[in-house]
């Protein structure tokens, strides 16, 4: 059996053996250097409730190279991509060191969660909402956290509630207000292009001052 | 190792590698049944490869590492993994304590296991609640154990367990009664060697040697004659005295034994100096196949090959200095360790398509169904254009997304989600 191999092994061993710290791994095909991790969400942050999993491919060179990982559960996070999941994290490329485990990455991961970078951003539109109003944003990952993480949705006492509905509410999937795709439907548009463009502006919080109707019907009409 | 991992399918062959009996800390119960093992084994493994140390060398800021983890992890960053304060290859001192702990931990561990399993049916075995068939095996461990407990100190005859490894019995400085059991099973021939050292040696040859008597060179720490101390001395340690010195040594060791004249053979084998690297891009083809000659290394392979040998050599050679003399390998080992390096190496490497034409041909098939697939999801995407980026998971809810929001396939949107996905992925 040859070191990296028994590396994995032992990594595997130890995730087995900590009941504590929460953190999963399985294999996912018949090869022992294709892994699914998951942890859950961490507490306190709008991905609390929520059970992620990431996909791992661990390289030829292992420990010496980087694990690759990124999240197949949807997160909605400025250093994740909301479309692929590619994750945007020093340890995972230049700042690797080969005394890093799968399980302390997959802590890393966690606490990536906790602590958003928007300076450094993996997904701009995510970053860019965050920037503009975090309240907004939390919303917007909440909501995202209880359809594809499981998560328990918003909390009513926040007054501010979504839908809690079976249907995905597109509009708080783009992490948008009702009233204002709502306001240029009316106009004529599609809904479903009504809710894309407004998203690419980040017509959200402050911003909504700052954009004209007309620019958005400008863009509406491209 | 007990351990199973959940699996849909019991079949599948990477069950194999997770159930393959890999030593780690965890095969010692955790600290609340057996205060401090877990620890102590799990400290006494290298941090990359995660086996008990091999070789283990010492950084400036204290971390100790394998000897041949360290080195290549060096190689690409030249700094303490742990950490990360700034270290070279040249920073690294062996650190033969640790060494010695490990050795003697290496056959200690069995041991202790073997005690904890005989504790652990000891216990099974005062229950009272007794099955039928449990009842039976738990007799015959119990006389067993009743054997091998016999065993443990007091009564070195009995041997307890195989000796784990040929390497451990050549240490010099292993605890006394750990040795005496793995040592039973040899017969009394065999002289406990630890006893008798080179500083024993040393002192048999008085203070002052007369000119044909052996000396230690205080520089390669070589045997040489006192009377050509002086020469070998002046020629940096390079004399080739490989084949006098061994006829030399089974002169001296003839009354001792000859179990100890064939490890001071292996020892003046091996010369005392680190090998320098190499920048291969200065060097000539011939100039390098005489390197690898000079190792006696094949120069199988092209030059990539041989540059990929030569610097795995150095590295091997290298990390082999930091291990304690009793624990070095042979040359011959080393060689054969990196020919098996080199075959793993090229087994994990991808095939090289020759005849592209030809390949395209036996694998028609696969490619027809690849041009399928991704010809359907792209129909998918134009049909969907706008639940792309953010709610392409379909097999989530397939019946949740809201049709109004789909709207007709349309080019604009579409190409908008293409450049929507390029900025994501940054």
């Amino acid at each position: 059996m040859d070191a990296r191999l028994r590396r994995v092994n032992k990594e595997i061993a130890d995730c087995k053996n900590d009941k504590t710290s929460n953190i999963r791994i399985e294999l996912i095909d018949e090869s022992p250097f294709h892994l699914k991790g998951s942890f859950p969400g961490p507490d306190g942050t709008p991905y609390e409730g929520g059970h992620f999993e990431v996909d791992i491919v661990i390289p030829e060179s292992y420990p010496f190279q980087p694990v690759k990982m990124k999240f197949i559960t949807k997160v909605y996070h400025p250093n994740i991509s909301s479309a692929s999941g590619a994750i945007c994290l020093d340890i995972l490329k230049d700042a690797w060191s080969p005394v890093l485990t799968l399980k302390s990455t997959l802590i890393s991961l966690q606490s990536l969660l906790c602590s958003p970078e928007p300076n450094d951003p993996q997904d701009a539109e995510v970053a860019k909402h965050y920037s503009t109003s975090k309240s907004s944003f939390e919303d917007t990952a909440i909501y995202w956290t209880q359809i594809y993480a499981g998560g328990p949705g918003p909390k009513e006492k926040k007054g501010k509630g979504l839908s809690r509905s079976d249907v995905r509410d597109e509009v708080a999937i783009a992490g948008l207000e009702k009233a204002h795709v709502d306001q240029f439907e009316a106009l004529g548009f599609q809904r479903s292009k009504v809710i894309d463009v407004l998203r690419r502006l980040n017509y959200r919080g402050a911003n909504v001052a700052q954009i004209t109707d007309d620019r958005v019907v400008e863009e509406l009409l491209k | 190792m007990p351990f199973g991992v959940s699996m849909s399918d019991d079949t599948n062959p990477a069950n194999d590698f997770l159930l393959a009996d890999v030593p780690d800390p965890t095969d010692f119960p955790p600290a609340v049944e057996a205060p401090g093992l877990r620890s102590i084994d799990g400290s006494f493994r290298c941090t990359i490869c995660g086996e008990l140390f091999d070789g283990p060398v010492t950084l400036p800021c204290g971390h100790c590492f394998c000897s041949g983890c360290i080195r290549p992890a060096m190689s690409l960053k030249q700094e303490c993994p742990s950490c990360r304060k700034g270290a070279n290859e040249g920073h690294l001192r062996p650190n033969p304590i640790v060494e010695e702990i490990i050795n003697g931990w290496k056959e200690a561990r069995p041991y202790i296991l073997s005690l904890m399993k005989q504790e652990v049916q000891r216990k099974m075995a005062d229950q009272p609640e007794v099955h039928a068939s449990p009842a039976k095996k738990r007799k015959r461990s119990q006389e067993r154990s009743s054997s091998e407990l016999g065993s443990v100190p007091g009564l070195p005859h009995t041997p307890i367990k195989p000796r784990p490894s040929g390497k451990m019995s050549r240490s010099p400085s292993k605890p006394k009664p750990v040795k005496y059991l793995s040592d039973g099973g040899a017969g009394p021939s065999r002289i406990p060697t630890s006893d008798v050292d080179e500083d024993d040696l040393e002192s048999t040859l008085g203070l002052n040697p007369k000119s044909d008597d052996l000396v230690k060179c205080p520089l390669c720490e070589k045997r040489v004659r006192y009377k050509n101390l002086n020469g070998h001395m002046d020629r940096s340690c390079k004399d080739h005295e490989a084949v006098s010195s061994s006829s030399q040594w089974s002169k001296i060791m003839a009354p001792k034994g000859s179990a100890k004249g064939k490890q001071k053979k292996k020892s003046s084998e091996m010369d005392e100096f680190p090998l320098p690297k190499a920048s291969y891009a200065t060097l000539k083809d011939k100039q390098l196949k005489e390197m690898l000659q000079e190792h006696d290394l094949p120069i199988t392979g092209d030059r990539p090959q041989w540059e990929q040998r030569h610097q795995r050599w150095v590295m091997m050679y290298n990390a082999n200095l930091d291990r304690s003399l009793a624990n070095r390998k042979t040359k011959a080992e080393l060689r054969r360790d990196i020919k098996k390096w080199e075959e793993d190496m090229s087994k994990k490497k991808k095939p090289v398509v020759e005849d592209l034409v030809k390949y395209q041909q036996t694998h028609k098939p696969e490619f027809d169904r690849l041009l399928k697939l991704a010809k359907r999801n792209k129909d998918k995407s134009v049909l969907e254009p706008n639940t792309a980026p953010l709610s392409s998971d379909n097999n989530h809810k397939p019946a949740s997304t809201d049709a109004s929001l789909v709207g007709p396939p349309s080019s604009m949107t579409a190409v908008d989600d293409v450049i929507d996905l390029n900025s994501d992925e940054e």
